[in-house]
């Protein structure tokens, strides 16, 4: 086991490595230089030029990329373009909004989903069932903006109890947790809706397990099985789809700040790529990479301490 | 962040104990479209940074008002020699910057210094072409000398680029600017807000009206309109999306502010190309398109059709716009005589700003293909627009709103140095004679002649002039209406009590 | 088989939901109210009336006209994107899974590396940076579903090949493509057709998100995405625009994903189905 995740650390290395060489040459081949887009219509070719060795633009690829990969091994992450303060600031102030929005997000989602599904399960082929399972139809297909849209319309709009954007941490834990109901609930609705499903199937399939029909048999009352032995068991599956899911509700993130106006990882970079701030977008995308690699690599590791059968890499 | 409701309650209040509440709001809010990357107003073209700094922060020499006329700023007055080609400034005297040091002709020296010549550091280095050297007399006195006569000096000295900073401090202006106005950065959040203090240095404390002044950003319309109603924003002075004005214009709480700009907004037909080379495409494309019903559509009815590259609330304005009236059948028949019966395809390069590019180019685009021309639309950062488009002359059709003001002398530009691609050589006649000009009314009658030549022409094709809209809490009082200038100047307002 | 389907309730739905949008967009092609890129044809934000079924934008559009020419968008996005998924893909996939070997090896780590970039953060980046654009939109989907069918025709093909007639068929010196085509291909299609109906949706849903964005497909051309992109903006002056596009994308990927799950029932109930967003 232990040879498996030095395998699956080594790939996880591997893969955020080649992400940066594939964000890096993106970079270079995009048209728009960031020099001219900071001094704006007016400005002098010399100034343009100027500022270009400034950021560094006129040194070799080659060099650029070795001095950002050695920056960030030092956690160094470069000025930003834009701001001219550090990316590694910048990036820590949004993602203290996108990653309390990812972990809300799953918590909804998981409260929502688990009941769900262990209804579901209980009911099968009831109408509880089948209701669980429509849901579950409707929220996979219901794109998470516009039912992020809805909850504007609805919440913000009609009954004007909610805002969109963000006050800030600074003003105090119950204004930003609340800022983030209606994105996390956004965000939310999709992922609940695949581990409903999930977590009925599994629950079906742990029901069938002889243990469990023997603990039917000793007279323990359906609910006390449930809780007892189902769900402990069912719960091994489920937590590996949990952790996948943090994965996705990160990049789902990116359009759900966009809905919500919310000053977070997503937003900075879709702003970024808008201003050409070359070294905020790749410092961004790589640190979107190596979370959701890392997340996969721990959901692997959980994994394979739970499951301890051969694995393929 | 308090929600409409709560704001609703608070008006409650408010009406109760009104002259108690109002005294005790020290703080203003105000909303901005866009953010600026820095805040030093004089390296950089981006005008985000002027409207947070400009006034509140940094003075100039001179000022500008609300309506666009030259007032004493960090000079309290000015001669100028009868060739026209000196100016002495004589400085206000006792005046502190944030960090205490004192204010005199060194820091004119310094500052002026910085932003003209060759090594010019300034982000529009062409609005001080003109001058050749600063010099001081002494340390209240100042005298700069220009190249040849130039009109608009003392108004572009009075604009962002050209104020006055502290040499001291220079290196971190950008971060923690320090000037002599009534307020000082405190706290700057990146992609969220900037808020200012008062500088405890300044020369007037009883003349500052606020304890602490927040911009705060928001691009998107929706959300805009949300912070305003919620009451989390007091003051948007350019809100940029006049849809969103829909929401306070019946609702007392609330002022739109609907001023003017210099933005004329105008569709540029690449001149290099063709069918754009051709004055009868320029023609068919002016009369396909219905002004009234681009800004009705784009604009919400906002935005004042123009016939030319001139500001309509300027006094030289001449209206233009019965010269290639909307008539699509008339455009038709021009394209014919041209040789297109059919029309022609091309492409439309679209900026990023939302209404009157976005929205706007995709009117035209409607207004164009009723008449056979078949217009793909191509929308770009604003990287790529400065690189494609402006740079390198790369475009069919393109639209912007040219926000400088009394800018019409860039069709003079000539087709090497701007990506109009246009060249008249009695329309240069005409600005040349301009720029030696100093009798108002010989200037008025320039202006004139100018504005019909490219009219004639179709320099550009005109669209309409960009309208200044905003919205205000009711009691937000002295907020600028009209944007002369890239500024929001809040050092004159106050909550009515 | 056709009774079963006829008596598998959601696989039904799920028809007739991607039937009427493909009606739709058939019947687009040839007729519709209004143009519908043809701005005032009623006043803007009309409500919905015997004139405008669902209103009209704020442009004085039609939108039951740019509804149903959306479904024409929507369809063209799917089919490409995973057109270019299958047709790249199944090929890499099923080589993966005959020769192993470093072959296999590469091409799982590209498909490893192209999944450690979450699906629409990779899009973004590609329609932002290299130009929005249907064009570039679908590519960018199109990638994701390379990597997509590259995994799900390998992992298929190597239970395939693990059974006794292909290696039957290597010892008659039969060639190798050959066995594919005739072997192999025929028993994975049941799972690149439940595939392809999934992938098909998830198109649809990361197109409309990209439109949403501004990276998508561009005006004239209605695309559910930015219609409610525009309608966003209008919500203060006219809410129900921004329900109509919203409910056609969330019908037409539930019917893809009923009529993915249906014939996976229908067709090999053991069948997994890959799931990422």
């Amino acid at each position: 086991m232990l040879s498996f995740l030095a395998r699956r650390f080594l790939t996880l290395v591997g893969t955020a490595f080649a992400a940066s060489l594939v964000v890096f040459l993106v970079l270079e081949v995009v048209p728009g230089d960031p020099a001219l887009l900071q001094l704006g219509i007016e400005a002098s070719p010399e100034a343009v030029e100027r500022l270009r060795a400034e950021m560094g633009l006129n040194r070799s690829a080659v060099v650029r990329y070795v001095d950002w990969i050695s920056g960030l091994l030092t956690l160094d992450f470069g000025r930003s373009f834009t701001y001219s303060t550090p990316v590694g600031e910048l990036i820590a102030q949004r993602i203290a909004v996108t990653l309390p929005l990812a972990l809300m997000a799953l918590v909804v989602s998981t409260l929502i989903a688990i009941p769900l599904g262990m209804f579901a399960a209980a009911n099968r082929n009831r109408a509880g069932d089948y209701g669980v399972m429509t849901f579950s139809q409707i929220g996979v297909a219901v794109p998470n903006f516009w039912f992020g849209i809805l909850l504007i319309l609805l919440f913000a709009v009609h009954w004007q109890v909610f805002d969109t954007g963000f006050p800030g941490w600074d003003e105090g834990l119950f204004a930003g947790l609340k800022a983030l109901v209606l994105p996390a609930a956004a965000l939310a609705l999709g992922e609940a809706a695949i581990l409903a499903r999930i977590t009925r199937s599994a629950v079906l399939e742990t029901m069938r397990e002889d243990y469990v029909r023997t603990a039917r048999a000793k007279g323990l009352s359906r609910w006390q099985v449930m809780t007892r032995h189902v769900l402990r068991n069912a719960l091994i599956p489920i937590s590996t789809i949990v952790g996948l899911q943090f994965a996705l509700l990160l990049a789902g993130s990116i359009i759900i700040e966009e809905v919500f106006q919310l000053p977070g990882l997503g937003k900075l970079l879709i702003q970024a790529i808008g201003q050409r701030d070359f070294q905020v977008i790749k410092n961004a995308v790589v640190l979107f990479a190596v979370l959701v690699v890392f997340v996969n690599f721990l959901v692997d590791a959980l994994y394979a301490a739970i499951d301890p059968r051969p694995k393929q890499a | 962040m308090g929600t409409v409701r709560n704001a609703l309650l608070a008006s409650a209040v408010t009406l109760a104990l009104a002259p108690a509440l109002a005294q005790a709001k020290t703080d203003l809010i105000v909303g901005m479209n866009l953010e600026p990357p820095t805040l030093d107003p004089t390296t950089t073209a981006a005008a985000a940074v002027d409207e947070v700094t400009y006034a509140n922060i940094f003075e100039g020499l001179t000022r500008i008002n609300e309506n666009g006329e030259i007032l004493p700023g960090l000079a309290e007055s000015w001669d100028v020699s009868d060739d026209g080609l000196t100016i002495t400034f004589n400085l206000r005297q006792g005046i502190e910057f944030a960090d205490g040091s004192p204010f005199n002709a060194d820091d004119v020296v310094f500052s002026i210094g910085r932003i003209i010549g060759p090594d010019s550091v300034s982000g529009k280095p062409q609005l001080f072409s003109s001058i050749a050297d600063v010099q001081k007399i002494d340390d209240n006195t100042v005298e700069i000398t220009l190249s040849e006569s130039d009109g608009l000096v003392l108004f572009n000295l009075g604009q962002g680029d050209g104020v006055i900073v502290n040499e001291a401090t220079i290196d971190e202006i950008g971060t923690n600017p320090i000037g002599t106005g009534p307020y000082m950065v405190d706290e700057r959040v990146e992609g969220d807000h900037i808020t200012l203090v008062r500088n405890p240095n300044y020369r007037d404390p009883d003349a500052v009206h606020f304890d602490t002044v927040e911009f705060r950003f928001i691009t998107d319309s929706a959300a805009m309109t949300a912070a305003m109603l919620a009451g989390d924003v007091d003051v948007f002075p350019n809100i940029g999306a006049p849809e969103a004005l829909a929401a306070f214009e019946n609702d007392d709480r609330f002022e739109v502010i609907v001023g003017t700009t210099e933005g004329e907004t105008v569709m540029a037909a690449n001149w290099r190309r063709e069918p754009f080379n051709d004055p009868l495409v320029r023609q068919a494309i002016m009369h396909a398109i219905d002004r009234q019903g681009l800004v009705d559509a784009a604009m919400f009815g906002y935005g004042t059709p123009i016939g030319t590259h001139f500001a309509p609330h300027n006094p030289a304005y001449v209206d233009l716009t019965g010269l290639y009236p909307y008539d699509p059948d008339r455009a038709r028949e021009l394209l014919a005589e041209a040789g297109y019966p059919d029309g022609f395809s091309t492409t439309f390069v679209l900026p990023p700003p939302a209404a009157y590019a976005r929205r706007g180019g995709e009117v035209i685009q409607a207004y164009l293909a009723e008449v056979g021309i078949d217009a793909e639309l191509v929308p770009v950062e604003w990287a790529q627009w400065l690189e494609g488009p402006f740079r390198g002359y790369d475009y069919d059709l393109t639209i912007v709103s040219h926000t400088e003001p009394l800018d019409i002398g860039i069709y003079a530009l000539g087709p090497d140095d701007y990506y109009f691609g246009y060249d008249n050589a009695s329309f240069n006649a005409v600005i040349d004679e301009l720029r030696g000009e100093a009798d108002p009314s010989a200037r008025a009658a320039d202006y004139e002649e100018a504005q019909q030549i490219i009219a004639e022409d179709l320099a550009s094709i005109f669209l309409f002039q960009l309208p200044q809209l905003g919205v205000r809490n009711a009691n937000v009082q002295g907020v600028w209406a009209n944007r002369p200038i890239q500024a929001n100047d809040i050092t004159g307002a106050y909550w009515q009590e | 088989m056709l009774r079963r389907a006829l008596q598998h309730r959601s696989f039904l739905l799920g028809v007739i939901l991607v039937g009427l949008m493909v009606a739709a967009a058939l019947i687009s092609l040839a007729w519709t109210p209004y143009a519908p890129e043809r701005m005032r044809v009623g006043p803007p934000f009309a409500g919905p009336s015997w004139a405008h079924w669902l209103g009209t934008d704020s442009f004085g559009r039609d939108t039951f006209s740019r509804i149903i020419v959306g479904a024409q968008n929507s369809i063209m996005v799917g089919v490409v994107a995973v057109g270019i998924g299958l047709v790249i893909g199944v090929p890499l996939g099923v080589a993966a899974a005959a020769y192993r070997g470093w072959w296999d090896e590469v091409l799982g780590r590209m498909v490893d590396l192209t999944f450690a970039f979450p699906a629409i953060l990779t899009a973004v980046m590609i329609t932002a940076l290299m130009g929005p654009g249907a064009v570039n939109s679908i590519l960018a989907i199109g990638i994701f579903n390379v990597a997509v069918f590259a995994r799900v025709s390998r992992g298929a093909a190597l239970q395939v090949y693990g059974r006794e007639f292909p290696r039957a068929a290597l010892a008659l010196g039969r060639g190798r493509s050959d066995i594919a085509i005739r072997h192999i291909l025929p028993n994975i299609a049941s799972a690149l057709i439940v595939q392809a109906t999934i992938q098909f949706a998830i198109a649809i849903l990361a197109e409309a998100a990209l439109s949403y964005l501004g990276f998508g497909t561009q005006p004239p051309h209605p695309s559910w995405g930015k219609m409610l992109l525009d309608a966003q903006s209008m919500m203060w002056i006219d809410w129900t625009q921004a329900i109509y596009p919203g409910v056609a994308i969330a019908l037409a990927v539930l019917g893809l994903n009923l009529l993915g799950d249906g014939l996976r029932d229908l067709l090999d109930p053991r069948l997994r189905v890959f799931r990422v967003g």
